[in-house]
């Protein structure tokens, strides 16, 4: 059968490189010891001999596509849940030698003398959480409104890029800053102010203040978008009813971008309640409810910073840090759904 | 998008996808490690130690690599336990647990923890004048029963309170500053808010230095300047009334030089504890390169300890070490 | 209300004046291209470059996995191949890995090395753990832009015979291209800075790391073992490598805003 130089040459190339694979791959195997390029070299020539056996349509490259997508999609679902098994299974360890109660009531953290109560963790986790939203909300949801709505355009220029790179920041460096302006500012200023004498700075209070910091790049940016999808008519159509800018922004604006407010607010909260890094460095490290904001304390993410070099020493202690982090999964996890729950509601509620 | 910028894309994607294949081959690499590397990680209060080892090691043989991070003494034992590094600095004594799971000790220095407070100190004379017994001391830190300055020499004056310091993660200085003041652990220190607890050697120092009231505890090495030798701005180390006759006489007053202190180290004038063994720890026995470095420790290597802070191995337990370091 | 606004960016002026001042004394050529071995974190000579070239080696691999699987996953989740329920659901399960903390992702493969025994750190798991952080940031970002593309493109492209596959793999993703790019460099900024994740998985080594099984220096834990040591000077260094960092998240926010104004002048609209 007449066969065109063109495709004869093709053929020949491809069984060409083929070969070459092939030859390389046995070349890492045996000579350079090196077993993922022996793999890949392969796996290279298994594909060049598939192709030159089967044929290849677009219709089954759509389909070997899209089972790829859908196997692909399924094991990021899988690794969620594997995420959680993990979890649960690293903490049967401890919820088998302690009751759960003892875990979660008992203020005592002591892991070299067996004792593993995380109860002032918890509440200390509450309190700097709650105290850092309390700031960052009512300053993120003005300054979105005020960026959205009041301000000169070349004013917003100016602000959006800053927001972004405060979104960017790492939280080590938040945590760097922290120590070197927000502890001895509190030690020597704000905690005498308030009372406090004896506060060595490090405090839920420090901690508090550096983590409202770190949630106003994200409650902001979010805020922004929903108050710009919020359509230029409906403002125009309140305004032209005699309203007020800021009755327009109280009644039409929040309404309307309410579920992107709420869903800024929640992943707002869950920075705050998770971050580590930037609360271990000023928080004082101490497993103790302090008498005031300004004394020393220790979240459930900073539990973990400060005692995962122990685990290796103590078996149970590593058990006992898979739980806490497993109590982080869970409070994010409920969290989310039920955002998600309020969101759908609250989109149909105020549906425009 | 305009063709350029999307071949430039494309070429930078090819770019990082030959990056990242290149990085997985790395994975790949079976092949033998030439075993010219030693790691060691571990105590913060060894690493100055260390790194003057390493140095002079490697003068004598420069085709070997020795690989040292700090991390702290919990870090050390746990990469000893799990085998990615070959040598642990450890301040603190090997548990039984550790030592179930194979973990074996070689003393290479001693070092001490010493009690500190801050030059300003409303009753500093009185201190240096009488130092602090043991019983007073655990007072101190472990019971928290005394209240104020004042109350501590005597003088119902003075009624400025004690602010106690200690230490937030767990470390060898801690440790071996309870267990001089009796038969406790890091955890006996109370977790009470009026006591507080810093975290690393470094931020102890600075506490102390900066707050006129306070006390607290550290190693030698973080007390005082490695140049001057005498104790770091602001800082007094309490004598410790050893003979408990309520006052310093001379033979306790080994404080305001380094040297002094290690010179007490050496004589055994400063008991230990709280002056205490420093060990390199591994697992299982120590063989090889890391094997003839720990030898050239604890031999010649002691001849670098003085001038850096440290005591040498006492000579009685020297013989020991030896046996351990051969595996008997 | 401009109170606030001022606030906000009093806070970033706060932090970049801080770092930029502390950090830039200590910069120097030397410091960028030496390692930290013999001295270090002794103030002695030395730099971080091990930690520079640590960060990169984790972050580039994470950042290419996480991109990978986010595209194909962004794509899988549009109408014309999921049903919406099921999209939805995995939405929401990618929104919830994103709102975990990152400091879970590191216990998760803590727990795996433990049980492997494998304790130290390795690249390998500072890698697994950083895309794992990084695989809902990207994902969510290309699928939020993907939504934004017009439905007419895709139906014409359908109308010409082309299949799902075709259509999502040549019109979909070269529109979204911006939104794609903005979510990588995303995931990459957050690759580079977070500590929560390697702190627990990648231990510390003064040399680059030689294979996958390498512990390995980072520059968030640099920063952190800086911190703590005691020489004053030593702790400057630490500002230092915050200024690198700062740098790097400053270039990624500049480079974003460039590519997705320039690439946005030729979508179709």
């Amino acid at each position: 059968m007449p066969v065109s130089n063109g495709s004869w040459i093709k053929k020949y190339k491809l069984l060409l490189v083929g070969i070459v694979s092939l030859f390389l791959s046995f070349v890492f195997l045996f000579i350079l010891n090196n077993f993922f390029l022996f793999a890949l070299f392969l796996f290279i020539f298994i594909i060049v001999l598939v192709y030159n056996f089967v044929k290849v349509t677009r219709s089954l490259v759509d389909l070997l596509g899209t089972r790829l997508m859908l196997f692909i999609t399924v094991f990021v679902v899988f690794l969620f849940f594997l995420l959680l098994a993990i979890l649960i299974d690293g903490s049967l360890n401890i919820l088998q030698k302690e009751s759960l109660s003892d875990l979660i009531f008992s203020s005592t953290w002591k892991p070299f003398s067996g004792e593993f109560g995380l109860f002032a963790v918890i509440v200390d986790t509450m309190i700097v959480t709650a105290i850092s939203m309390i700031i960052a909300v009512p300053i993120s949801l003005l300054s979105a409104i005020y960026i959205a709505e009041y301000a000169p355009k070349k004013f917003r220029n100016i602000v959006r890029p800053f927001i972004d790179v405060l979104a960017g920041v790492p939280s080590v460096v938040f945590g760097l800053c922290a120590l070197l302006v927000f502890v001895p500012v509190v030690r020597e200023d704000v905690a005498p102010f308030f009372g406090s004498t004896i506060s060595s700075g490090f405090s839920l209070f420090t901690a508090s203040l550096i983590l409202s910091i770190m949630v106003f790049p994200i409650i902001i940016s979010l805020c922004l978008e929903s108050f710009n999808a919020v359509p230029q008519a409906l403002k125009e159509a309140s305004l032209s009813l005699g309203a007020t800018k800021w009755e327009t922004v109280k009644k039409v604006i929040f309404r309307a971008s309410g579920p992107g407010v709420l869903a800024a607010i929640f992943l707002g909260f869950g920075r705050a309640f998770g971050e580590t890094i930037a609360v271990s460095m000023v928080i004082g490290n101490q497993e103790l409810i302090p008498k005031s904001l300004f004394g020393p304390g220790q979240t459930l993410a900073s539990l973990i910073a400060s005692n995962y070099t122990e685990v290796s020493s103590i078996p149970i202690l590593a058990s006992a840090l898979i739980f806490v982090a497993l109590i982080l999964f869970v409070v994010v996890l409920i969290f989310n759904l039920l955002g998600y729950l309020v969101l759908r509601r609250a989109s149909k509620r105020w549906a425009y | 998008m305009k063709v350029r910028t999307q071949k430039k894309l494309k070429a930078l994607i090819a770019v990082l996808i030959l990056c990242m294949v290149g990085i997985a081959s790395l994975a790949g690499c079976t092949s033998q490690k030439e075993n010219t590397i030693i790691k060691v990680s571990g105590a913060y209060s060894l690493y100055p130690m260390m790194i003057i080892w390493v140095q002079e090691y490697q003068k004598l043989h420069p085709e070997i690599q020795i690989d040292v991070t700090s991390g702290g003494a919990g870090k050390g034992m746990a990469d000893a336990l799990s085998g990615s590094v070959d040598l642990g600095m450890v301040s603190r004594d090997v548990t039984a647990a550790e030592a179930n799971q194979g973990i074996v000790a070689v003393a290479v220095v001693e070092d001490a923890v010493l009690c500190t407070i801050n030059t300003a100190n409303p009753v500093i004379d009185k201190i240096l004048e009488k130092g602090l017994t043991k019983q007073q001391l655990r007072n101190i830190f472990i019971n928290y029963s005394i209240p104020t300055w004042g109350q501590l020499v005597g003088d119902a004056n003075i009624t400025d309170a004690i602010k106690v310091y200690s230490r937030s993660d767990p470390c060898g200085a801690a440790e071996a500053w309870v267990l001089y003041l009796g038969d406790y652990t890091q955890d006996d220190i109370p977790t009470i808010e009026e006591i507080t607890k810093v975290k690393g050697d470094d931020s102890m120092s600075k506490a102390i230095a900066s707050d006129h009231l306070g006390i607290g505890y550290s190693n030698v090495n973080y007390i005082y300047s490695n140049t001057t030798k005498t104790p770091k701005e602001g800082i007094v180390v309490v004598p410790l009334d050893l003979n408990e006759n309520g006052t310093i006489d001379p033979e306790e007053n080994f404080y305001a030089n380094r040297n002094d202190i290690v010179n007490a180290e050496i004589n055994n004038t400063l008991p230990s504890p709280p002056s205490r063994l420093v060990y390199l720890v591994t697992l299982n026995n120590f063989t090889g390169i890391t094997k003839d470095f720990v030898m050239w420790i604890i031999t010649d290597g002691q001849q670098y300890t003085f001038d850096n802070g440290y005591s040498p191995v006492p000579s009685d337990l020297l013989d020991e070490q030896l046996r351990i370091l051969e595996g008997g | 209300m401009l109170a606030s606004v001022f606030i906000v960016m009093g806070s970033l002026i706060l932090i970049v004046t801080v770092i930029v001042l502390n950090g830039a004394p200590s910069l120097s050529f030397e410091i960028l291209t030496q390692t930290s071995g013999g001295g270090f974190y002794l103030g002695a000579g030395g730099g971080f470059l091990n930690a520079i070239v640590g960060s990169l080696l984790l972050a580039l691999p994470a950042t290419g996995l996480a991109f990978v699987i986010g595209i194909i996953i962004a794509l899988y989740l549009q109408k014309d191949f999921l049903k919406p329920g099921f999209a939805n659901f995995v939405r929401l399960c990618l929104d919830i890995l994103w709102g975990v903390p990152s400091v879970v992702y590191g216990v998760f493969c803590l727990t795996i090395m433990i049980a492997i025994g494998m304790t130290g750190g390795s690249l390998l798991f500072g890698v697994i753990a950083l895309t794992l952080l990084e695989i809902p940031i990207i994902t969510r970002s290309i699928d939020e832009s993907i939504k934004m593309i017009p439905l007419g493109l895709k139906e014409s492209a359908y109308s010409l015979g082309s299949t799902k596959f075709e259509t999502a793999m040549k019109v979909v993703r070269k529109q979204a291209m911006p939104g794609i790019i903005a979510g990588v460099l995303l995931g990459f900024g957050r690759g580079i800075g977070d500590a929560a994740s390697i702190l627990l998985t990648v231990g510390d080594s003064n040399y680059f790391p030689t294979s996958l099984t390498d512990q390995t220096a980072a520059l968030p834990t640099m920063i952190l073992n800086l911190v703590s040591m005691p020489d004053q000077v030593v702790q400057n260094k630490a500002y230092a490598v915050a200024f690198v960092l700062l740098v790097i998240v400053l270039l990624i926010s500049m480079v974003t805003r460039y590519l997705t104004k320039k690439s946005s002048k030729h979508i179709i609209k």
